[in-house]
């Protein structure tokens, strides 16, 4: 899913299996009901800002998550 | 006096640096965890009867072995004797710190917790309790905000009253020896909610802001440009009075001075020489890397911790990225046309083995000041209608070998696809000076200890190859000149064919910028080695002469900051005899080939030793014969190219 710039966002599921990576991302805060904002966006990754942390990730994480558009 | 082992625990950017710096200052010592090239600090502090060994693990946001960091904690907790755990946690989110120290319950080890960063909570409105953490954990809880060494005098007392008390957390119930995802989450998250009020919301803050600027993708770059340029400009313009005191201090004073009292006491000319010149001076050569790399590591270090590091990662994957590079890459890279050392020693940000050996076997043939030094005395001499085109061309061909490096390396040694993208960019945060100092000069002390012992001995090697046998006059006598005569069919494909070129080439091991200096010796009208007599050397005029000469360094290093242009770098006229002499043997084609050959070639001992502890001697040592015979190469074919 493309996430767009200026947009917030609540995650709903981690899908398609686990990676070394996404437990990371869910140690750095990311959980089945947060919420995150899009702030950017510069080639292959995202800045978002997750409670009061700006992370920077991949696109292709993205891939792993289900989300909607709050 | 019993000594006690605390692992330090946290968040990356969570303030551990600091906190350590603030509750250990100099006994703080930075190295490499064994085996890999993950940065370790350590300290050893004394209070009361205890002797507290402070190790600082890895910054990590889980146990969970994902990378290097993680293990090497893991690692330590499990196999190392560790008394109490030093938890420090992010008072601006908490409830992520909780995650790691519900993942050290299992351990049942004696815990200290640190509240960190409260200055940043009370601004973003947060208010947390650290009685009723203390009350749900069963430990300590110390309120502090380390940058401003706020709360840090209670750490030790705190950590000695957990070991002797065995204060170990406890949240209520027994925990199983593998905590399930949702187990520590729900941990956390109860934790959180009990101790932690939010009084205010703040959308948007300084950091947002400043961001808007900094990362937009081009006035970034352009406040990128901007920042790099001040970087140097500081760095090179404040260092290089003090580099020149330091020269002359160790020339017109010291070593005179040294030659004065040995030759007062009878000593033979060759030992009191063998003193003054080859040991003292050594000793004074090695000392004038000293500024230069103290104001660069200060910078560096200034950058890092301010935050706007991992920012430029983020600016900049974009285009490394096509090059199968990560953007983290870019900082080593840049930092390497200042010099290789600290730009070596940057990588260690880089995550994946691979990505590391590959910058690092990149950042040798950006050029650097001491390289820049020799071009410009050649551009100079062989091509003054246009010597910035050929220096700018030297620079650029540099980078280009460097990038193609990079590309064969990932297609055949290092393949593998770069490491995916996933770092926190701090807030930005005026770092606090105590701390930055303190690391600079860690870092200078181990310099000086892997390169400046390695130079010392180098240099003192040099001095006797260029005086030896006894009593030589003229350097082609000497054991340098003979070894330089023996390189020269080595050299004449570059279209090098003289004695004097070769012979230069060897002290120039030490540091390029020496062969100018060793030319100048060794081409000089007779060739003569002898120093100028030191029957005038006058102790007290000797003394008042540095006196002001340090005034004077002083105030130059202070109003060079003051003007726009980089004023090290602009190009020197150079003594009017050794143009002469090196008109004669160079040519316009042979001069641009040495050129590309002291470019090419890794000939920088600070460089090699910086190497050889990053990645191991071993591939050090085959990286400098790779990048000889690199050299030889282009530099032949240039000679060809353009004879």
């Amino acid at each position: 899913m493309e996430l767009k710039v200026g947009e917030s966002f609540e995650l709903l599921e981690f899908q398609e299996g686990s990676t070394p990576l996404l437990s990371k991302l869910k140690s750095m805060g990311l959980r089945e009901g947060k919420k995150f904002k899009v702030l950017m966006e510069n080639g292959r990754v995202y800045l978002i800002k997750l409670d009061n942390s700006r992370i920077v990730l991949d696109k292709s994480l993205v891939k792993h998550l289900k989300v909607r558009k709050i | 006096m019993k000594k006690i082992t605390v692992a330090v625990v946290g968040n990356p950017n969570v303030g551990k640096t600091t906190l350590l710096n603030a509750v250990a200052g100099t006994s703080l010592k930075v190295g490499n965890w064994p085996g890999v090239t993950v940065e370790k600090k350590e300290a050893l502090v004394k209070f009361g009867d205890y002797e507290i060994y402070l190790v600082d693990l890895p910054g990590i946001y889980t146990l969970e072995p994902i990378s290097e960091d993680e293990k090497i904690a893991i690692d330590f907790l499990k196999n190392e004797k560790v008394d109490v755990i030093l938890n420090i946690l992010d008072a601006t989110n908490l409830e992520r710190s909780l995650l790691l120290t519900a993942e050290l319950l299992p351990f049942k080890k004696p815990t200290l917790l640190v509240l960190n960063l409260l200055d940043e909570a009370e601004k973003l409105g947060i208010e947390v309790s650290e009685e009723k953490l203390s009350e749900l954990l069963r430990v300590k809880v110390v309120k502090t905000v380390a940058s401003k060494g706020i709360g840090t005098k209670e750490v030790l007392p705190a950590i000695i009253e957990t070991y002797e008390k065995k204060l170990i957390p406890f949240v209520g119930k027994e925990v199983p020896k593998e905590l399930s995802e949702d187990q520590k989450f729900a941990i956390a998250h109860g934790i959180y909610e009990e101790v932690v009020k939010k009084k205010k919301h703040v959308e948007r803050d300084l950091t947002d802001l400043i961001d808007y600027i900094v990362l937009h993708p081009v006035l970034g770059v352009f406040i990128f440009v901007a920042i790099i340029f001040l970087l140097f400009k500081i760095a090179f313009d404040f260092s290089s009075p003090f580099v020149d005191w330091i020269e002359g201090f160790f020339k017109d004073f010291l070593i005179p001075a040294v030659i004065s009292v040995l030759s007062f006491f009878n000593a033979p000319e060759i030992v009191s020489r063998f003193f003054a010149e080859a040991v003292v001076g050594g000793v004074g050569f090695v000392l004038t890397f000293i500024p230069l790399i103290f104001v660069l590591y200060f910078l560096i270090t200034f950058l890092e911790m301010s935050g706007y590091v991992p920012r430029v990662a983020f600016l900049f994957d974009k285009y490394l990225h096509k090059f199968g590079l990560h953007g983290k890459g870019v900082i080593p890279l840049i930092l390497a046309l200042g010099c290789n050392v600290p730009a070596i020693v940057a990588t260690k940000t880089l995550e994946s083995w691979k990505e590391k050996l590959l910058v690092i076997a990149m950042i040798p043939f950006i050029s650097c000041p001491a390289r820049l030094v020799v071009f410009s005395f050649f551009a100079l001499v062989f091509f003054p209608e246009y010597p910035a085109l050929v220096i700018t061309g030297l620079y650029l061909f540099g980078i280009l070998v460097a990038f193609l490096t990079a590309l064969i390396l990932k297609k055949t040694a290092l393949k593998g696809s770069i490491s995916h993208f996933l770092i926190e960019l701090p807030p930005y945060r005026f770092p606090s000076l105590r701390t930055v100092l303190n690391i600079s000069w860690i870092h200078v002390k181990d310099f000086i200890y892997r390169a400046g012992t390695l130079i010392f001995v180098a240099s003192i090697f040099i001095w006797v190859l260029l005086n030896f046998p006894p009593g030589v006059s003229s350097p082609k006598d000497s054991f340098a000149g003979k070894i330089g005569e023996a390189l020269v069919p080595i050299f004449k494909p570059m279209g090098i064919d003289d004695w004097q070129a070769t012979t230069s080439i060897i002290p120039a091991f030490l540091a390029r910028e020496i062969v100018l200096s060793s030319m100048g010796v060794i081409y000089s009208a007779e060739g003569n080695l002898q120093k100028k007599s030191t029957e005038n050397f006058q102790f007290l005029e000797a003394i008042k002469e540095q006196g002001k000469g340090l005034a004077l360094a002083v105030k130059s290093a202070f109003t060079s900051l003051f003007s726009l242009s980089l004023q090290t770098f602009e190009v020197e006229e150079g003594e009017e005899s050794l143009r002469s002499l090196i008109k004669q043997s160079f040519d316009k084609a042979s001069a641009l080939a040495f050129m590309v050959f002291i470019l090419i070639y890794t000939s920088c001992l600070g460089t090699y030793a910086t190497m050889g502890r990053e990645i191991g001697y071993k591939l050090a040592t085959l990286f400098l014969a790779y990048s000889f015979f690199l050299a030889w190469a282009l530099g032949t074919i240039t000679y060809n190219l353009f004879k």
